[in-house]
């Protein structure tokens, strides 16, 4: 991968740095930010809400925009966990640990500013890890070949079942069902339709995007509405100076490398997000500080821990989801949606045939930090206000623009049909703690395995070549290893609440 | 693990605190919803299968049309029985399935069927309104006032962005 040629980078770069497309990346991290601050709104939601939107734009300019809306939700919700306790996004959920107590101590401020600065230093350093990682996964990726497809997509999907949720069964059922409806519609392989019930509609199968943003975006308004019914906005407490000085950084350094380490490594892992990330990270700040009591009572370090690792799991899942095409979060997933969405696969070709898109990606990563870090350095206070939008027009209004959305794909209004319905199906399965991030993978790589197998089997007469090429033996074997360790640890733990 | 899974409860139990009464722990409300969807997940199975029988038949293929889906329906069967046989899963809070959720979508999915009768200009006008008006419910004129300037709005708005802005036609009725 001879990429550090710089006449490639520069033409594929001119798409980028037009000021529209600059003003476009910050109007998304500007309206991510602004979802992130808002608890209840996720920031999947804001990435799916977009999607349909970037139909009309060049794909590495819709790329850009989405990944901007990535990087100001991750951000966004560190506000509200900080002023009232309640993270705007799940990423920011180990923030409110040491950020609310600072908060409370009148210290908001200096609270917000080192969380702006760890989420910048965060979102950079994965950043920095993605740009020299990605080309090495994608040539390594270059060798894979169907049974390594296969087993790389076993794995992702056996990590993701594992991870998520408290309970291995629930997650397989979600996953299981996700790989079903995958599979209704005009089979690729083949050419001829399945599972379509006699619906002429049915044909073009199940939409990716319609089942993401139904799952994603309807449920959680759907759940929303609910809460509507209750309490009056919270009021954030008064913000005062913001920025932390040169020597609270220094003093920090080898909390913001080593929590922006940790982030990038765990969102790499499938279906690991921000929170998990945030929350691993601040347990290790903890252990490793010499003053571990003061974690939790409105300590620095605790927050800059949370803040770093979250922002860092952008880069970490970007890396996976551009080389394998497997999703290193809920939030990339829609995002591999989205670029599906433009005709492209994401895999190594991505990198050789469109490297305009890559590179409009990094920039966005980078860009976009600076984006995030001076909106959120200048307007804190004023955006702080936007949790005091009332849910009874945020919830119809958002529905509205679904709907827009979803119909705007396709002109039919049987998709946004699709749309509700699984909006309904993902409501159920939140209310009941069945886990999303399965039933997301299932939909997203089914074709992908299922695709990979029958070709495998139709080139060797039989399977073994998964266990006998070594790549693919050793994802089997994690896949088995995550799993097992899954069951023995829900297992005791499970004991443990009785 | 252990002071990782404090610092986990004691995050996730801060925010639901928040979050308030509707998504609370009820460890015994949902007894047998994991056996009820048990249930629903063999018949789902059962009837998908019947289904992979009128697969039109692919013979040049040594793995035909049918052999993914039979085999995510198996496991899913398996699993599905599994479900039914245990029962209520690992102890976990689980919240109830509140109507409401659901009566909200109705009214959505109502907005959906009738804009395709009457088209976005009618339709769009009354769902917003009467959602504003719905879901915090209250006499005062001045939410009446917000719910036609948001509706007016947002009509408004929703036709802008797409039929002048993104192109897109938006569903006429009739």
């Amino acid at each position: 991968m001879d990429s550090l040629d710089f006449q490639v980078i520069a033409t594929a770069l001119s798409g980028v740095l037009q000021p529209m497309s600059l003003l476009i990346i910050f109007l998304g991290v500007l309206g991510g930010i602004v979802v992130g601050i808002i608890p209840g709104l996720s920031t999947t939601m804001a990435v799916a809400i977009v999607i349909p939107f970037t139909f009309a734009m060049q794909p590495e300019v819709a790329m850009s925009l989405l990944v901007a809306v990535f990087v100001g939700g991750v951000s966004g919700g560190l506000v509200t966990a900080i002023l009232v306790r309640m993270p705007g996004t799940p990423a920011s959920i180990a923030t409110l640990l040491d950020g609310f107590p600072m908060a409370q101590k009148g210290m908001a401020g200096q609270a917000i500013g080192n969380a702006i600065i760890a989420s910048f230093f965060g979102t950079i350093i994965s950043g920095i890890i993605l740009v020299l990682m990605a080309p090495v996964l994608a040539s390594f990726a270059v060798k894979f070949f169907f049974s390594e497809y296969v087993a790389v997509g076993l794995f992702a999907l056996a990590a993701v079942v594992s991870i998520s949720g408290d309970s291995v069964l629930r997650g397989l059922v979600t996953c299981l069902i996700g790989l079903l409806v995958a599979t209704f519609g005009v089979s690729e392989e083949d050419g001829l339709p399945r599972f379509i019930f006699g619906s002429t509609e049915m044909m073009a199968g199940i939409g990716l995007i319609p089942a993401l943003m139904g799952v994603f975006a309807v449920s959680q308004m759907m759940q929303e509405a609910l809460r509507s019914l209750n309490k009056e906005a919270p009021v954030p407490a008064v913000v005062e100076r913001i920025l932390p000085t040169l020597a609270d950084i220094r003093s920090n350094t080898v909390n913001y490398i080593r929590s922006s380490l940790i982030g990038t490594f765990l969102g790499v892992v499938p279906a690991l997000g921000g929170g998990p990330a945030g929350l691993i990270s601040y347990s290790q700040a903890k252990s490793a500080s010499k003053k571990p009591e003061l974690f939790g009572t409105g300590h620095v370090p605790g927050v800059i821990a949370s803040e770093a690792a979250n922002n860092a799991t952008i880069g970490g899942a970007l890396i996976i989801a551009l080389t394998l095409g497997i999703p290193g979060d809920p939030v990339t997933a829609v995002l591999l949606g989205g670029l599906m969405i433009h005709g492209l696969q994401p895999g190594p070709q991505l990198f050789s045939n469109n490297p305009e898109i890559i590179y409009a990606i990094y920039f966005t990563v980078f860009f976009g930090s600076f984006c995030m870090a001076a909106i959120l350095l200048t307007a804190v206070r004023p955006l702080s206000r936007v949790v005091e939008i009332p849910k009874r027009m945020l919830v119809p209004g958002l529905f509205l623009l679904a709907c827009l959305g979803v119909y705007s794909l396709n002109n039919r209004l049987f998709d946004v049909f699709v749309m509700c319905a699984f909006g309904a199906m993902g409501f159920i399965f939140d209310r009941y703690r069945y886990p999303l991030p399965p039933f997301i993978l299932g939909i997203l790589l089914g074709p992908l395995i299922e695709g990979n197998f029958r070709k495998l089997y139709a080139a060797d007469g039989d399977v073994w070549s998964l266990l006998t090429r070594p790549i693919s033996a050793v994802f089997i074997i994690l896949a088995l290893l995550v799993v097992s360790y899954a069951l023995i640890h829900k297992r005791r733990a499970s004991a443990r609440l009785r | 693990m252990s002071k990782l899974d404090e610092d986990f409860d004691l995050a996730k139990s801060s925010i639901l605190d928040e979050y308030g009464d509707d998504s609370e722990a009820e460890l015994h409300g949902a007894k047998n919803a994991d056996r009820i969807i048990g249930v629903a997940l063999l018949f789902l199975c059962g009837v998908l299968y019947w289904q992979t029988f009128s697969f039109p038949a692919t013979t040049w293929a040594p793995l035909g049309m049918a052999f993914w889906p039979r085999l995510l329906i198996g496991l899913l069967a398996i699993v599905g029985a599994v479900l039914v046989f245990r029962g209520h899963l690992e102890e976990s809070r689980v919240s109830n399935l509140d109507w409401r959720g659901f009566a909200a979508l109705a009214a959505a999915v109502v907005y959906v069927i009738v804009m395709e009768q009457v088209g976005f200009l009618i339709a769009t006008p009354v769902f917003l309104f009467s959602s504003v008006v719905l879901l915090e419910p209250s006499f005062a004129i001045r939410r009446f006032v917000e719910a036609f300037l948001f509706a007016a709005s947002g009509t408004v708005g929703g036709y802008l962005l797409f039929e002048r802005f993104l192109n897109i036609g938006l569903p006429n009725g009739g």
